[in-house]
């Protein structure tokens, strides 16, 4: 077959198709769209020539790179970091979990803390509970220093009738009943461990 | 005016469901809007304590403002009537608000009236009560200034809110009394309209003790009809026997009658009690799909308690924005309660229970028993999280 032939037969095709309803409309709404076209094209390929000339400007690109090797920290991006990145993007369902879980907690945390009324309260409420147990502690501080020192100063002889008159103190009498109560629940301690051996 | 989400009451319920709604979408800020018109907001569960001495009553009362969350709308009108059918509310003030959704969050109403003479008394001649901030205090200077003679402490027969309160002032004050040297001239009678002392056995046998060890009276089946303030007699029928019973005090705690608030009796919403009716696990309203309800003022049978709204808050602003979106709602309310018993200066039985009262507790230890910690939970822990946890939508 000829050149002549096979153009003939194009433009005949060509025509058909030309001839059908569906395309004519198509190359309308083409013809239509076409400035629109031509100026995204253009602007590719702005983009483009701009990418290419900053590709070609050393000074620039040595100075971006410097700038990010400056803010940025050292990044050893190697297989290991690779893994490792993949490993936290499997986990990453998990960790959001968690962290939904957690992050009430730390809002009440930060609620408690800004709020000055609550924070008050629970002080006062921690002293009001800390206060009997601190008062006692220092009211038998103070009463063991007064009586070091009243002892110290009491340079008076210890007799029989003064031992006698301490004897009737009902503290003393608890304090002697309480140490024969000891002194009694030993001995049948020691009894019952003899039994036993024997 | 018309806004996505109306919340009526901010109370506990309202707030907190106001607080997750906003935490779960941004789109919802500004498309809440909360209908309320008190200016102050109150931890109620410490009043016992303010009637016991121990805790100031100024701590439990802060600025309605401070407890808004951001993004919410605060009216600050008070709700006259429900029109469902229509989707939209009324308010005292004749607004007009439509809603796609309503959340009836209102609380319950205290009916002091319904007892005869009590709002004429209460507050003087020894008749006392911790359910209102105003009388609080009032409760506190009878016990300590009591000098022995007979201290009633009533329970209505009707609903309450926090069903241990009345029992709760009674074992402090009777623990009072005895730190004075008075319980020997003293007779502390328990009068209730109820017929057991608690719903959940464990708790109620280790009360049961309690009230026996320390002498007190407890009569049953009691219900308080009328009070002489100046003559100092309470008059209580018997619910059986329908007689009345006359009793001299010397003080008197009441805990009045209580009921659903008016506005929701009056309207379609209400069941045929007259509280707002729910399902019980979903908290939706069973005839119109976009009402839900929470705490005090539905009808789930429940404890009326904070720790209750604690639980339904989640379930009821899931099943919400499911029902937004088309989804099915999830049933996840089994009727937690809490009920932290105070039995005594420094003492507390947790109770936590559901709605099979079957306890539900939180700590790996029996919590039937008195102990000094929870108490200290109860009077400084549970108000941090109530204002900083669960009214913030957190807990």
């Amino acid at each position: 077959m000829s050149l002549n032939s096979n153009s003939v037969t194009m433009n005949e095709t060509l025509s058909q198709v030309l001839s059908e309803p569906d395309v004519q409309s198509a190359l309308v709404t083409a013809l239509q769209k076409l400035p629109a076209a031509m100026e995204t094209l253009t602007e590719l390929e702005n983009l483009s020539l701009f990418a290419k000339n900053v590709l070609t400007d050393k000074e620039s690109l040595q100075s971006v790179v410097s700038g990010l090797q400056s803010d940025l920290p050292q990044l050893n991006f190697d297989k290991e970091s690779l893994d490792a990145l993949f490993a936290l993007v499997n986990k990453l369902p998990k960790f959001v979990e968690l962290l939904t879980a957690v992050e009430p907690m730390i809002e009440f945390v930060r609620a408690v803390l800004d709020d000055r009324t609550s924070l008050e309260n629970l002080v006062h409420g921690a002293q009001s509970v800390v206060h009997p147990v601190t008062a006692t502690i220092q009211s038998g501080t103070e009463l063991l220093q007064a009586a070091k020192q009243r002892a110290g100063a009491d340079r008076s002889p210890v007799n029989v009738f003064s031992l006698m008159k301490l004897l009737r103190d009902p503290n003393v009498q608890y304090g002697v009943h309480f140490v024969q109560a000891v002194l009694g629940i030993l001995q049948e301690h020691q009894e019952k461990a003899t039994r036993s051996d024997g | 005016m018309r806004y996505k989400v109306v919340i009526v009451g901010g109370g506990t319920g309202g707030i907190t469901v106001a607080a997750r709604l906003l935490r779960k979408s941004k789109a919802f800020h500004g498309q809440v809007v909360i209908l309320d018109a008190a200016e102050k907001h109150y931890y109620q569960p410490l009043w016992t304590l303010v009637g016991a001495g121990e805790v100031k009553r100024e701590t439990t009362e802060r600025d309605e403002s401070s407890v808004i969350p951001d993004g919410a709308v605060w009216r600050k009108e008070a709700i006259a009537e429900f029109q469902p059918e229509e989707n939209y509310v009324v308010t005292e003030a004749g607004t007009k608000i439509r809603y796609e959704y309503l959340v009836v969050a209102a609380g319950i109403q205290i009916d002091w009236g319904k007892v005869k003479g009590l709002p004429e008394t209460i507050g003087k001649n020894g008749v006392v009560s911790n359910y209102s901030y105003d009388y609080a205090e009032s409760t506190w200077d009878a016990i300590r200034n009591f000098k022995g003679g007979t201290a009633i402490f009533t329970a209505p027969n009707t609903p309450i809110k926090c069903g241990g309160a009345p029992q709760k002032i009674m074992y402090l004050a009777e623990d009072y009394f005895r730190k004075a040297g008075l319980r020997d001239r003293s007779k502390v009678v328990f009068a209730s309209g109820g017929t057991i002392i608690f719903g959940v056995k464990k708790y109620a046998n280790a009360l049961s003790n309690i009230v026996q060890e320390r002498d007190i009276d407890t009569e049953f089946f009691h219900n308080l009809v009328e009070i002489d303030g100046e003559k100092h007699e309470a008059v209580f029928e018997h619910l059986k026997t329908h007689e009345r019973v006359s009793m001299h005090f010397d003080m008197i705690h009441v805990v009045p009658p209580m009921s659903a608030p008016d506005f929701i009796k009056r309207s379609a919403l209400a069941d045929a009690n007259g509280w707002l009716d729910v399902n019980k696990h979903t908290l939706q309203h069973p005839k119109f799909a976009n009402v839900f309800g929470i705490g005090d003022c539905t009808n789930a049978p429940t404890a009326k308690t904070g720790a209750a709204i604690r639980k339904q808050a989640p379930v009821l602003v899931d099943n919400l924005v499911a029902a937004m979106n088309n989804k099915p709602l999830q049933e996840g309310y089994h009727g937690y309660s809490s009920c932290p018993l105070i039995t005594g200066y420094g003492r507390l039985v947790l109770a936590e229970f559901d709605y099979d009262n079957n306890p539900q507790e939180t700590f790996p230890f029996d919590q039937s028993k008195e102990r000094f910690s929870m108490y200290l939970l109860k009077k400084e822990v549970l108000p941090v999280v109530y204002w900083d946890g669960m009214l913030k939508g957190l807990m």
